[in-house]
């Protein structure tokens, strides 16, 4: 019997260069959308879960007026702050249905040029922090003090593993994860080692207020809610008590609109994924289904030359095999250049959070892309193999002699 | 023959690409700062220049010659990579256009660069050969 040979296989690919090139350029396509829009939906869904993990507070005091300001800072990465006196917290404490209670100050560092990125800088209490520590591993907790710093993700620090703000170094303890927001490009100190930052910023020509100064002043003051408390109730409780004017910020609202304008694009790029493949397969299934026709009389020579309906079947799909992973690939390819190198671009310019995806998860997309395209190939050589179990080759001949 | 004018028609493409990638495509920041990125751009420049005439000269040139015009371009496309990420690199910041934009593109355009004239060099040593 004569088995069909790898060899055989690929010259009777290559003979039929433009249809085959096209059905390859078809997959590409494919893959090329089936990996990048399924890259696109991890990477909104990742952003979205790091930010929901991240904010978790329920009300946000910042000085009145500032609303943009702060909204912003916790979103895109301004680096415009705000202050007001310690006092509020003060004010705001014995709130009947507050869970927990923190403080925090912002501060910008300068950059020297336009080369390094300004870093933000934000103090925390660590006795009453809930917003920077959970994030901290248990190991480098303990290590959080004066003059320690814990930096987001996209810090870059010095090879002794110190970070340089103002002309001093601090040790840095730990590093957080990505979450794609301005939580990456900051720097979290302690409350105590406030004071030296800002004496260190003066040096260096930045003007602070006097009451800055004597470390009575913070940004902001975020709160934790008991269960079951209405936070406009809060609210309302909040500016009866506090002197000074307050604005009131519900990160959870942001977090929502935000979250909404995700959930579009998501579900845009499922509607476009499903789409695209709808579209290639019929393509795809007409292509083989004109094709079969025309190799109807091939089939036949070779049932006559020998081959068992089988061997045939097993042509037809190794065919489609080739031509499925030789599209995969360059579709695949296709799909890694535009997606890794440009993801933080785009992600830029259509304001969503861009977080690089785990190797895992890219690893399971390209895995879902390939069976994506394999699976088409299949499907639409369906139409051959049936062809082929039907086949009768006398009349096949005779019909196109 | 068809090779001879599809490889020179696609170096000079990829040198005129890298020419326009800092300069147009994703201009890098201004020039009133002395920043990295602007002598990241000007290298480029030259390299692209260097890519599209090695590109167009390739043309008149026979088979052997091209290989290694190729090999050539394969290095040139490396240091396309290397410039904006090791040897002198962009701004530091990634809200930064010369960060996120120019650098990626470039490095894309390089890795282009290098798998066409490999693959060029390969085929016309060994396959064209056999």
């Amino acid at each position: 019997m004569i088995s069909i040979k790898d060899s055989f296989l690929i010259k009777s690919i290559q003979r039929k260069k433009q249809k085959n090139i096209s059905l390859i350029t078809l997959i590409a396509i494919l893959s090329f959308v089936m990996i990048g829009g399924s890259l696109l939906i991890l990477v909104l869904h990742n952003g979205l879960k790091g930010m929901q993990k991240r904010l978790g507070a329920d009300i946000m005091v910042i000085p009145s007026e500032c609303e943009e300001t702060a909204e912003s800072l916790l979103m895109e990465g301004s680096r415009e702050y705000f202050y007001f006196d310690r006092n509020v917290t003060d004010s705001i404490r014995n709130i009947d249905g507050i869970d927990a209670l923190t403080e925090q100050f912002y501060l910008a560092s300068l950059s020297a040029d336009c080369c390094t990125s300004k870093v933000g800088i934000v103090g925390f209490d660590p006795k009453t922090d809930f917003i920077v520590q959970p994030w901290i591993e248990e190991k480098a907790k303990g290590k959080i003090g004066k003059d320690k710093a814990v930096v987001g993700s996209q810090i870059k620090t010095e090879k002794d593993g110190t970070i340089k703000i103002f002309g001093r170094s601090y040790s840095v303890v730990y590093r957080l994860a990505e979450t794609g927001t301005s939580l990456d490009t900051s720097a979290y100190f302690t409350m105590d080692t406030v004071p030296q930052l800002i004496s260190d910023a003066e040096s260096k020509g930045i003007s602070f207020l006097e009451s800055q100064k004597n470390g009575n002043t913070i940004s902001s003051v975020f709160i934790k809610l008991k269960p079951g408390i209405v936070d406009s109730d809060i609210a309302r409780e909040i500016n009866k008590n506090t002197d000074t004017d307050v604005d009131i910020l519900y990160p959870e609202a942001i977090l929502k609109s935000f979250s909404d304008s995700t959930g579009h694009i998501a579900s845009a790029a499922y509607f476009v994924l499903l789409l695209v493949w709808l579209i290639v397969e019929l393509i795809l299934l007409i292509a083989f289904y004109i094709s079969s026709n025309g190799q109807k009389k091939e089939y036949a020579l070779l049932r006559v030359l020998g081959l068992s309906r089988k061997q045939l079947v097993e042509k037809v799909i190794k065919e489609s095999l080739i031509i499925s992973l030789a599209g995969f690939v360059a579709g695949g390819f296709l799909s890694a250049l535009t997606v890794f190198p440009f993801g933080r671009y785009m992600a830029l310019n259509l304001k969503f959070v861009y977080v690089t995806p785990k190797v895992l998860e890219t690893l399971l997309i390209f895995v879902l892309g390939l069976g994506a395209s394999v699976l088409s190939g299949m499907i639409a050589s369906a139409i051959p193999i049936v062809r082929i179990c039907k086949l009768d080759e006398y009349s096949a001949l005779r019909e196109e002699e | 023959m068809k090779n001879k004018i599809s490889i020179s028609i696609i170096f000079v493409i990829l040198g005129i690409l890298i020419i326009l990638a800092p300069t147009v495509i994703f201009p890098v920041c201004p020039a009133d700062m002395k920043m990295r990125c602007q002598y990241t751009k000007q290298a480029e420049i030259g390299i692209g220049i260097l890519i599209a005439v090695l590109g167009a000269a390739s043309f008149f040139f026979t088979e052997k010659v091209r290989a290694g015009i190729s090999i050539a371009v394969a290095g040139i496309g490396a240091l396309a990579i290397a410039i904006p990420t090791t040897l002198i690199g962009v701004c530091g910041s990634d809200m930064m256009a010369c960060n996120n934009a120019t650098r990626p593109l470039l490095v894309v355009l390089g890795v282009i660069t290098i798998l066409v004239s490999v693959i060029n060099s390969v085929y016309l040593l060994k396959v064209k050969k056999a």
